[in-house]
C-alpha cells in the first residue's frame, strides 16, 4: 500500500488547525482596541502581500495590469468587469511584444 | 462568553440559510481564478503517480492551491516518516496565511457558537474569507456567507482536479492569456472598495514592500505572513497615531 495516504492526512490536518487555529487563538489574548485595529488592517495588508511579487515578476505588464484593474474598479466599481479589462489590458500588452 | 469588551456596539452576527446562498453567489466570479491552479494540481498529481482516489481527496481536505503545488513538488515514493515531515511543514509554511486570515475574523463572528464557526472555518481558503470580510466590513453580519463561499468554492475546486488529472496540462506556460495575472486582477477588484484612507496606504505599503523584499532574500512562501504582519501593524499604528 502507498503511504500517499498518511502524506495527504498529514497536510489535511496541518491545514485544519491552521483554520480553525488562528480564530481560536484569538480568544487567548484580550480584545483589546489596539488589536481590534491590527485585526482590522490586517486584510487588505495579507492581499496586499500575497500578490504584490507576482505582479512586480510580471514586470511592466504586472504593473499595468495592476493599473488598470484598480482604475477599472474605481470607475465601473464591478469587479469582473475590471478583472476583464486588466487580464485584456495583460493580452493586448504581451502580444504588443511587452 | 465575556470576553467580548470593547466591542459592544458591533451588530450581532447571524447565519442563515441565505447567507449561505449569498456566499455561493458571491463566489462565483472566483471559479475563473481557481480553474488553472485546479488543473495544475490535477496534472502535477498525475505526474507524480497519485491515484485518482488521493488526488481528488487531498483536493477536498487540504483545499488549497499553493500548498497542494508546493507539496507535491516534494512528493516522494517510496514515503521515508522525515519526507510526511516535510510535507507536512511545507503545507503549515505555505498556509500560515490562513491562521491570519481566520484571526481577522474573530472580531466579525467571535460571538456566535462554535458549533456554528468552526465546521464553517475549516472551508477557510483566501477567496472565501475574502468573500466574507468584504461582507463584514460593508456592513453585512451573515456568517453563512463565509461557509456558503468556502462550500461553493470547495466543490468545484474538487471538480476542477479531475480534468487536470485526466488531461494533464492543458496549457504549459501560465503566461498565455494572461492566466498568470488573473487571481492578483481578482484580488485587486476585490479590495479596492475595502480602501479606507491614509492610513491604509502606510499598511498596505508597508505590507507589498516586506513581501517583495521578503521574496527576494527568503525561499518558499514566508513573504505572504511577513507581509501581511508587517502591513497590519503599520496600518494599525498609522491609524492610532492620527492626529
Amino acid at each position: 500500500m502507498s503511504l500517499d495516504l498518511v502524506a495527504i492526512a498529514a497536510m489535511a490536518l496541518v491545514t485544519a488547525l491552521l483554520r480553525a487555529g488562528g480564530y481560536w487563538a484569538m480568544r487567548l489574548v484580550p480584545m483589546t482596541p489596539r488589536l481590534e485595529r491590527i485585526l482590522a488592517a490586517l486584510p487588505g495588508a495579507i492581499v496586499v502581500a500575497l500578490i504584490a511579487p507576482g505582479i512586480l515578476r510580471a514586470g511592466l505588464v504586472g504593473w499595468a495590469t495592476a493599473a488598470a484593474t484598480v482604475a477599472a474598479m474605481l470607475v465601473l466599481k464591478n469587479a469582473i468587469v475590471a478583472l476583464v479589462i486588466g487580464i485584456l489590458t495583460a493580452i493586448a500588452l504581451r502580444a504588443a511584444g511587452l | 462568553m465575556n470576553d467580548d469588551r470593547g466591542s459592544e456596539k458591533r451588530k450581532e452576527a447571524v447565519f442563515t440559510r441565505r447567507g449561505l446562498r449569498l456566499g455561493a453567489r458571491l463566489s462565483i466570479p472566483f471559479v475563473l481564478g481557481t480553474l488553472v491552479p485546479a488543473l495544475a494540481v490535477g496534472a502535477l498529481s498525475a505526474k507524480k503517480g497519485l491515484g485518482l482516489f488521493d488526488t481528488l481527496a487531498m483536493s477536498a481536505l487540504v483545499f488549497g492551491a499553493a500548498a497542494q503545488l508546493a507539496a507535491l513538488d516534494i512528493w516522494q515514493n517510496p514515503w521515508t516518516p522525515g519526507g510526511i515531515l516535510l510535507v507536512a511543514a511545507v503545507t503549515a509554511i505555505v498556509n500560515f496565511r490562513i491562521a491570519l486570515e481566520t484571526a481577522s475574523l474573530r472580531p466579525h463572528i467571535g460571538r456566535l457558537p462554535g458549533r456554528l464557526v468552526y465546521p464553517s472555518l475549516l472551508t477557510v481558503t483566501d477567496a472565501s474569507w475574502l468573500v466574507a470580510i468584504r461582507h463584514f466590513s460593508t456592513g453585512g453580519r451573515d456568517a453563512g456567507v463565509l461557509a456558503g463561499a468556502g462550500l461553493a468554492l470547495l466543490g468545484f475546486w474538487v471538480l476542477l482536479t479531475l480534468p487536470g488529472y485526466l488531461l494533464g496540462t492543458l496549457i504549459d506556460d501560465p503566461k498565455t492569456y494572461g492566466l498568470d495575472l488573473v487571481m492578483p486582477a481578482m484580488f485587486i477588484g476585490m479590495i479596492v472598495p475595502m480602501w479606507k484612507g491614509r492610513a491604509d496606504l502606510v499598511g498596505w505599503g508597508i505590507a507589498g514592500l516586506v513581501s517583495i523584499a521578503t521574496a527576494h532574500l527568503v525561499e518558499g512562501h514566508w513573504y505572504i505572513v511577513a507581509g501581511a504582519i508587517a502591513g497590519s501593524l503599520a496600518g494599525a499604528y498609522a491609524e492610532e497615531s492620527r492626529p
